[in-house]
């Protein structure tokens, strides 16, 4: 059989940059973006750019490649999300669809990057790799939520291989490594089902405004029989947490307080993300 | 030093050398709290497939870089290595525990063999990472038994903290070193000349910061 799929796959990119103006009002000055990706309209709320970006493609399917290249000048606010869940579909001719997304924070910049789940079907492939900048007066807040799979089509941790690369530098300093793999054929997920057989990974990368009143206490009380989380700092100020959640449901509440959490302890209101009222 | 290093290995590795460690369990006892690890086959499951899995991809690979540098004396390397430990320790407790037994390690090494490389090292970063002041005390120990040395302080830490720790015996204990270091024995060669990698153990991750901010607890990290 001919591999249709893999002979189909698309080489995208975004490249966004946000400067804001003189009268401290952010906006896009620069945009470019192909398929598999798209972009919509952007909204301004609570002094920050919101802006979705849509994959009109459903998701990602084998041999995709999607270049994300996103600029936040001195001064400018912006926000990225995502409308909806990224999939990652079977791949049919071995090849990993692959996502490098790069974000740089200039001075007194703000970047959140809060996407909806990766849900990885069985037998996906995919690689995540991410490059961070952030000058030593950015603010950061990145959320990344990696599913167990469509547990609801009794498909848990049935995907192929997933790669995760991070590095955060803060004035061109390491703070932050992380590379792995997770394959559910070796002992890679057995940290993830100890605490919970299909258990959804949420990690938060804070930094900046977002870490400077860490609510330490308040996210110690989000632990509880569905939800294993810790917190902490790195050095240079940028903080961290990571939680094990029991299912999306707990994910996805936890997710939003969190959000809710380090806005407040930032003094802000927490833009809205056009997703509901 | 001791002109025969095979002696110096024992000295170094032996539980009498005041390294500090025995103070640390490396997030063994909130996953204990948690219920994570509850008993003698969960102590080994948690070993064989958590803890050996990251050396194996992690640490080892690490240290060979680093063992390299020390041999070579190339000061600089060292210290490279020794800032960028700290981005792949994401909880500050890993990376304290760490420097504490480092730096323990490295203030006796000065006394005991203060070479330049080792005076110059200490000057520079008096809180280095475990790992790279055991590649310095082992630089005149080839690579493959050095790298078993710093591996097996590892899986001893985790096993000697275990029983102060959890209902576990003795006996109990050195059948899982036993059969954890066999396992290990079969894949550390090949470790060395991997690139470094990383290993996922959210777990693990979790239960150090969770410790760190534990109202009570048994050990420092």
């Amino acid at each position: 059989m001919g591999n249709h799929v893999s002979g189909s796959a698309l080489k995208g990119h975004l490249q966004l940059r946000c400067e804001s103006r003189a009268d401290g009002v952010p906006f896009i000055s620069q945009q470019s973006f192909r398929a598999p990706i798209h972009i919509s309209k952007s909204h301004l709320d609570q002094g920050h750019l919101v802006q979705s970006i849509v994959n009109p493609t459903a998701g990602f399917f084998d041999g995709d490649r999607l270049e994300l290249d996103i600029h936040v000048a001195a001064g400018a606010k912006l926000v990225l999300s995502t409308p909806s869940a990224s999939r990652v579909y079977r791949t049919r001719s071995g090849a990993a669809a692959v996502c490098c997304q790069k974000f740089r924070v200039a001075e007194k910049a703000s970047l959140e990057w809060i996407a909806e789940p990766l849900i990885p079907h069985a037998g996906a492939c995919y690689v995540q790799r991410t490059e961070i900048e952030l000058d030593a007066a950015a603010s950061l807040l990145l959320f990344d939520w990696i599913a167990p799979g469509r547990v609801a089509m009794g498909e848990v941790f049935a995907y192929q291989h997933l790669r995760w690369e991070l590095d955060l530098r803060l004035d061109g300093q390491l703070m932050a490594r992380e590379r792995y793999d997770l394959r559910p054929g070796d002992a890679s997920l057995e940290a993830l089902r100890a605490k919970f057989p299909a258990a959804h990974y949420l990690s938060v990368y804070a930094a900046g405004e977002m870490a400077e009143n860490w609510p330490a206490a308040a996210l110690d009380a989000l632990n509880g029989e569905d939800v294993y989380l810790g917190h902490g700092h790195l050095t240079g100020g940028v903080h961290v947490i990571r939680a094990l959640c029991r299912d999306s449901l707990n994910a996805r509440r936890l997710l939003e307080t969190l959000r809710l959490l380090l806005y407040r302890a930032s003094s802000q209101v927490p833009p809205t993300l056009g997703r509901k009222s | 030093m001791t002109a025969d290093p095979w002696l110096w290995l024992l000295q170094a590795n032996d539980t009498a050398y005041p390294s500090g460690a025995y103070a640390h369990s490396f997030g063994l006892e909130e996953l204990v709290e948690a219920g994570v690890v509850s008993c003698a086959e969960d102590l080994e499951n948690f070993l064989t497939q958590q803890i050996l899995p990251a050396l194996l991809t992690f640490e080892i690979p690490f240290f060979a870089r680093a063992h390299a540098a020390a041999m070579a004396g190339d000061a600089e390397v060292l210290l490279a290595l020794d800032a960028e430990l700290d981005a792949w320790r994401i909880p500050a407790e890993l990376r304290d525990a760490s420097r504490r037994i480092g730096s323990q390690r490295l203030d006796l090494l000065l006394q005991l063999d203060p070479t330049p490389l080792v005076i110059r090292h200490r000057e520079h970063s008096p809180r280095s990472h475990h790992l790279v002041v055991t590649a310095l005390e082992l630089s005149n120990i080839p690579l493959v038994q050095a790298a078993r040395a710093f591996a097996f302080q590892s899986i001893a830490g985790f096993i000697a903290s275990s029983m102060k720790l959890m209902r576990i015996g003795q006996t109990a204990c050195q059948l899982i070193a036993r059969r954890t270091l066999a396992a290990l024995g079969e894949k550390i060669d090949a470790s060395l000349s991997q690139p470094v990698d990383g290993w996922f153990n959210p777990l693990l991750e979790i239960a150090s910061l969770r410790h760190a901010r534990a109202h009570a607890r048994l050990f420092i990290s």
